[in-house]
C-alpha cells in the first residue's frame, strides 16, 4: 500500500471515527449521569438521519432541515427520559436498560412505518464534488463531520470544566446521594443526559448520513460501534470516547483495507472484549470510577418464596401440560406451526428468566447460543453425518462453553456488561454464519437436516414435531423450575438484592454468574438444534435482531421470575405479528413490519411500567383477589399480617 | 495474656490508604480465641475500614492479617466466610426477596457449593446441604426468638428485629469469629440491653470470638472483655475497659481537649 492510499484509509477512518466519537460521547453522557447504557443511542442516530432525508425531501433546504431534525430529536429523547424512564423509579437496572430498548424498537417502527425500510437519500450540505488534496479524495461532508466533532470537543471540554452543569453532572456521577443534597436533582440530570444523548445521535445521524444514505436498521449497529468507542477510550472521562471513536475507526479502515473487511464487526467486538478485561477504564481513563455509595436494592418481587418444591409448582406443571396438550389437539395450520416455534422460543425465555430475573444480568446475545446448536446440528448432522442426539450434546458443551469464557471475562466487572458484551457476540456469530461458507453454507444456509426420531418414530408432521417441543419445554421447564428452587437459584436472588451480604454469606459471586449465564446459553442451543430439526435446513436470519427483540419482549411479558410466564410472553410474542398481519392485511409489508416493532415497544415499556412484576404475575393477584372478594374474605396482603 | 496457639485473629501492620488519606494507618491488633473484643474510636478513626480490610471488601496497602495463624491477606469475603468468620452490617442488608427463614439459612451457605446439576436433580449433595441449612436455620431461630417471624419477608420486619436476623444469619455459618458494625446503632436502650445479652450468650454457648465495632462507649464497656480504640487511623489504646477509659489519649480522642 502506497502513501496516498495509506493517507486515504487513515482519512476515512477518522471520518468515521467522528461518528463513532458522537455516539461514545453520547453512551458516556448517560451512563455517567444515571448509570444505564442507552440502547437507543444507535437509533437516534437514526431518527436524525431520516428526519432530515425527509425534510430535504418535503422540499425544507438542508441547512434548516438539519437543525429542525435534530432539534425534534433531541426533544424526543428528553420526553422519553421524562415521561418513560423517570416515573420507573422501582425499576430494576436490566428493566430500566429494557426500556431504552424499547424506545429504540418504538423508534425504528415509528420510522418504518411513516417512510418505509428503503435508504434515503440525504443531500450535501455544502456540495458532493471530492476535493482532491495530495491525491487523496475528501469529500466536503467529510470535514464538516471532523468539523463538527471538533467543535463538539471543545464545547464539552468548557461545559464540564467551567459550567455549573457540568460540575453538577460530574459530581452527580460520582455521588448521587450526596449531589442530591446540595441540591442538584439527579431527574434533572437524567433529563440533561437524555436530551444530550439525543442531540449528539441526531446531530451524527444528519452530519453523516450525506456521506453515505440514511437507514432505518443501523440503529443497535451503530449503538454497538459507539459504545466500544465509549469504552475504549474511557466511559468516565470527558474526552475518552471522543479518541476512542477515532481510534476504533482507524483500527477497521486499516483492518479492512489490509486483512479483510468481511469480518470487521468481530475486530469490534474483539476490540471491546479487549479493553473491557485489560483496561476497563479505557484509554484516558483514571481509574473506574467505584463510587462508594451502594447501588439501591433490585427488588423485583415483595412476596416471600416457597423454599423448595411445593405443590403448587407441580399443579402449575400440570395445568401447563394440559393447555399444552389441548391446543396440540385443537390447533391447525398456521397455528400450530406458530405454536412450535413459540415452544422454542418459550425454552430460551426460561433461560432469561434465570439469566435476568435470578441473575440480574441481561443478554442480547441468546440467538448467538441458538445458531451454535442449530449449525452443530446443521454441520454434524449433515456434512459428517452424526446421530442428532450427539450433535446437540456438542452444540450445548460448545454453547455452555462459549458462555463460560464470556463471562470469565465479563463478570470481573460489576454493572450491565454483559448486554453490550453479549450483543456483540451476536454480531460476531452472525458475520461467521455469513461469512464461514464451508461449514455454515453462508447466507443460504445448510439445508437437508433430518428430522428427529425416537427409534423408528420420525417427528415429520407438524403436530409431532409441536408435541415434541412442548415435551422438550415441559422438561426444561422441571429443570428450571427446580434450579429456582434450589440453593442456587436462593443465592441467585440474594446476589441480585445484596451483592456484599451474599459474599458475606460465603457465595461466590463471579461462579454463580456463570453458571447461570452457561445454562442461558445451553437451553439456546437446545432451542437452536430442534429449529434446526423442525426446518430441515438453518440460515442466520431467524437469530438475528428481531430474535432478541422478540426474545426479551416476551420475557418482559411473561414476567421476570415467573418461568412459566415464558410460556405467555412466548404466546404474545409469536401471535402479535399474525394479529397483526391480519389487522393491516391490505398494507404493505414494510407497514407491518414497523407496526410490529412499535407493538413490542409499547409492550415492553408498557409492561415494564405496569409491573414491577408481569402480566402474568398480575393476573394471578388479580384472580386471587377476585376469588377472595367473591368468598367475602377481607383483603390483606399476607406481608403485613404483623403477628 | 495469651499465647500464639490461642490467637483467632492477627492483625499486624495494616494500612490503608484511599488517595492522601491514611484510614488506617500501621495498626496491630488481634483477637484471642472466644474473646470479646471491642474496636472504638471517634467517627472517621478508621473502625469501619479497619473491619471490612479483615473481612477481604478492601485491599491494604501493607500488613497481614492471620486467622489461626495462617495468612488470609486480600482474601475474597466468601473465602474470609470460608474460614470461619461471620459479620453483620451496620445498615442491615437482608435479602429483600428472601423470608426470615431462607436469609439465616443462606448465612449457611459457605458449607458447600452445589453446582447446576446438584441443585436441579437435587442429588444427595444438595439434598445434606440444604438439610444442613435448614437444621441451623431452624436452631437460630429458636434460639434467638425469631420462630413468629420465620414465613415473613425479612424486610417486614422491625429495625430491632432485623438486626437479629442478620446475626441469626451471621451465626447460621456456624463462625469461629464474629464481626458486627455497629450492632447497637439505630437500637433503643431496651433493645441494646437485649443485644449486650444476647451476645454474650452467643459468646458463652458457642465459643466464638466477637470483633465489634461501635463509636458510643457505653454498651461496648459493659460487653466487652477487651477494647481496641482508633483515632485517625491510628491504634492510641490497647487494654480492659477500666485501664482504657482511663488512658488521656483516649479522652483527648473523645472530649477533642
Amino acid at each position: 500500500m502506497d502513501l496516498t492510499s495509506f493517507a486515504q484509509t487513515a482519512f476515512a477512518g477518522i471520518s468515521n471515527g467522528a461518528l463513532y466519537a458522537l455516539l461514545g460521547l453520547g453512551f458516556s453522557l448517560v451512563i455517567r449521569s444515571t448509570g444505564l447504557i442507552n440502547f437507543a443511542q444507535g437509533d437516534l442516530m437514526m431518527v436524525g438521519a431520516i428526519l432530515t432525508g425527509a425534510l430535504c425531501r418535503a422540499g425544507i433546504p438542508v441547512a434548516a432541515s438539519a437543525p429542525l431534525a435534530i432539534a425534534a430529536t433531541t426533544v424526543l429523547s428528553a420526553g422519553f427520559y421524562w415521561f418513560a424512564i423517570r416515573p420507573a423509579a422501582g425499576a430494576t437496572m436490566a428493566q430500566v436498560v429494557l426500556l431504552t430498548i424499547g424506545f429504540a424498537i418504538c423508534l425504528r417502527g415509528v420510522v418504518t412505518m411513516a417512510w418505509g425500510s428503503d435508504p434515503m437519500m440525504v443531500p450535501s450540505f455544502t456540495g458532493e464534488m471530492p476535493l482532491d488534496v495530495g491525491g487523496v479524495s475528501i469529500l466536503p461532508q467529510e470535514l464538516w463531520l471532523i468539523g463538527v466533532l471538533a467543535v463538539i470537543t471543545l464545547a464539552t471540554g468548557f461545559f464540564f470544566r467551567h459550567t455549573v452543569m457540568g460540575l453538577a453532572l460530574r459530581a452527580g456521577a460520582t455521588n448521587p446521594l450526596g449531589a442530591s443534597f446540595v441540591g442538584i436533582d439527579p431527574r434533572v440530570l437524567g433529563l440533561l443526559a437524555f436530551a444530550a444523548s439525543g442531540f449528539l445521535g441526531a446531530v451524527a445521524g444528519a452530519v453523516w448520513s450525506p456521506i453515505s444514505f440514511a437507514q432505518v436498521d443501523v440503529g443497535l449497529g451503530a449503538a454497538l460501534k459507539g459504545f466500544t468507542a465509549a469504552i475504549l477510550g474511557g466511559l468516565h472521562s470527558n474526552y475518552g470516547p471522543i479518541l476512542g471513536g477515532i481510534v476504533l475507526a482507524l483500527i477497521e479502515s486499516f483492518s479492512a483495507g489490509y486483512i479483510s473487511s468481511a469480518y470487521m464487526d468481530s475486530i469490534t467486538f474483539g476490540l471491546m472484549l479487549l479493553v473491557l478485561v485489560l483496561r476497563p477504564q479505557g484509554l484516558l481513563g483514571t481509574s473506574l470510577s467505584m463510587t462508594k455509595e451502594e447501588r439501591p436494592e433490585e427488588v423485583l418481587s415483595t412476596k416471600a418464596r416457597p423454599t423448595g418444591f411445593t405443590s403448587r409448582d407441580l399443579a402449575m406443571i400440570g395445568i401447563i401440560a394440559v393447555v399444552l396438550t389441548g391446543l396440540g389437539l385443537t390447533m391447525n395450520g398456521t397455528w400450530l406451526t406458530s405454536g412450535i416455534f413459540a415452544g422454542i422460543m418459550a425454552i430460551v425465555v426460561m433461560g432469561l428468566v434465570l439469566l435476568t430475573g435470578y441473575g440480574g444480568q441481561l443478554s442480547l446475545g441468546q440467538g448467538a447460543f441458538m445458531m451454535i446448536g442449530a449449525y452443530a446440528t446443521g454441520f454434524l448432522t449433515v456434512k459428517l453425518n452424526w446421530p442428532s442426539y450427539a450433535a446437540m450434546l456438542i452444540g450445548v458443551v460448545l454453547a455452555a462453553t462459549v458462555a463460560f469464557v464470556l463471562g470469565r471475562l465479563i463478570f470481573v466487572l460489576r454493572g450491565l456488561y454483559l448486554s453490550m458484551a453479549s450483543f456483540g457476540l451476536l454480531m460476531i456469530s452472525l458475520t461467521f454464519a455469513r461469512e464461514w461458507t464451508n461449514v455454515t453454507g453462508g447466507p443460504s444456509g445448510l439445508p437437508g437436516i433430518r428430522p428427529l426420531a425416537i427409534g423408528s418414530f420420525v417427528f415429520s408432521t407438524d403436530r409431532a414435531n409441536y408435541f415434541l417441543i412442548a415435551a422438550v419445554s415441559l422438561v426444561a421447564l422441571l429443570f428450571c423450575l427446580s434450579l429456582a428452587r434450589s440453593r442456587l437459584g436462593r443465592a441467585l436472588l440474594a446476589i441480585r438484592t445484596n451483592e456484599p451480604a451474599a459474599r458475606a454469606c460465603g457465595v461466590d459471586v463471579t461462579r454463580h454468574k456463570l453458571r447461570v449465564f452457561a445454562v442461558s446459553a445451553a437451553l439456546a442451543s437446545i432451542a437452536g438444534s430442534l429449529y434446526g430439526h423442525y426446518l430441515g435446513f438453518v440460515n442466520p436470519l431467524p437469530f438475528g435482531i428481531d430474535a432478541t427483540i422478540a426474545q426479551l419482549t416476551a420475557l418482559t411479558a411473561g414476567g421476570f421470575l415467573s418461568l412459566s410466564g415464558s410460556y405467555v410472553g412466548s404466546a404474545i410474542v409469536i401471535a402479535l405479528p399474525l394479529v397483526i398481519t391480519k389487522i393491516a392485511g391490505t398494507t404493505s409489508s414494510q407497514f407491518s413490519a414497523g407496526v410490529q416493532y412499535v407493538a413490542f415497544g409499547i409492550l415492553l415499556i408498557g409492561v415494564v411500567h405496569a409491573q414491577t412484576s408481569s402480566v402474568f404475575v398480575r393476573m394471578g393477584t388479580l384472580a386471587r383477589g377476585l376469588i377472595r372478594v367473591g368468598a367475602g374474605a377481607p383483603r390483606i396482603a399476607a406481608g403485613k399480617e404483623h403477628p | 495474656m495469651s499465647g500464639p496457639g490461642d490467637l483467632m485473629l492477627e492483625v499486624t501492620g495494616l494500612s490503608v490508604h484511599f488517595g492522601g488519606l491514611r484510614a488506617v494507618d500501621n495498626v496491630d491488633f488481634n483477637v484471642a480465641k472466644s474473646e470479646i473484643l471491642g474496636l472504638v474510636g471517634p467517627n472517621g478513626a478508621g473502625k469501619t475500614t479497619t473491619f471490612n480490610t479483615v473481612f477481604g471488601m478492601i485491599k491494604p496497602d501493607a500488613g497481614r492479617i492471620a486467622l489461626r495463624g495462617a495468612d488470609v491477606t486480600g482474601l475474597p469475603s466468601e473465602r474470609i466466610n470460608a474460614l470461619g468468620v461471620a459479620r453483620t452490617f451496620q445498615n442491615v442488608r437482608p435479602f429483600a426477596e428472601l423470608s426470615v427463614r431462607e436469609n439465616i439459612m443462606m448465612g449457611a451457605y459457605g458449607a458447600g457449593f452445589c453446582g447446576v446439576a446438584a441443585s436441579a436433580l437435587r442429588l444427595p449433595r444438595h439434598r445434606r446441604l440444604e438439610r444442613l441449612a435448614q437444621e441451623r436455620a431452624d436452631h437460630w431461630i429458636a434460639r434467638l426468638g425469631l420462630a413468629a417471624y420465620a414465613d415473613l419477608l425479612t424486610t417486614a420486619l422491625p429495625f430491632g428485629l432485623q438486626r437479629v436476623a442478620e446475626v441469626a444469619r451471621a451465626m447460621a455459618s456456624a463462625p469461629d469469629l464474629l464481626l458486627l458494625d455497629e450492632p447497637a446503632a439505630g437500637l433503643n436502650a431496651v433493645e441494646k440491653q437485649e443485644l449486650s445479652r444476647m451476645l454474650i450468650t452467643i459468646n458463652q454457648e458457642t465459643g466464638c470470638s466477637l470483633l465489634l465495632i461501635d463509636h458510643d462507649m457505653t454498651m461496648v464497656m459493659g460487653l466487652v472483655q477487651r477494647v481496641v480504640v482508633m483515632d485517625f487511623g491510628k491504634k492510641i489504646a490497647d487494654g480492659t475497659p477500666a485501664q482504657v477509659a482511663a488512658d488521656r489519649k483516649v479522652i483527648e480522642a473523645y472530649l477533642g481537649v
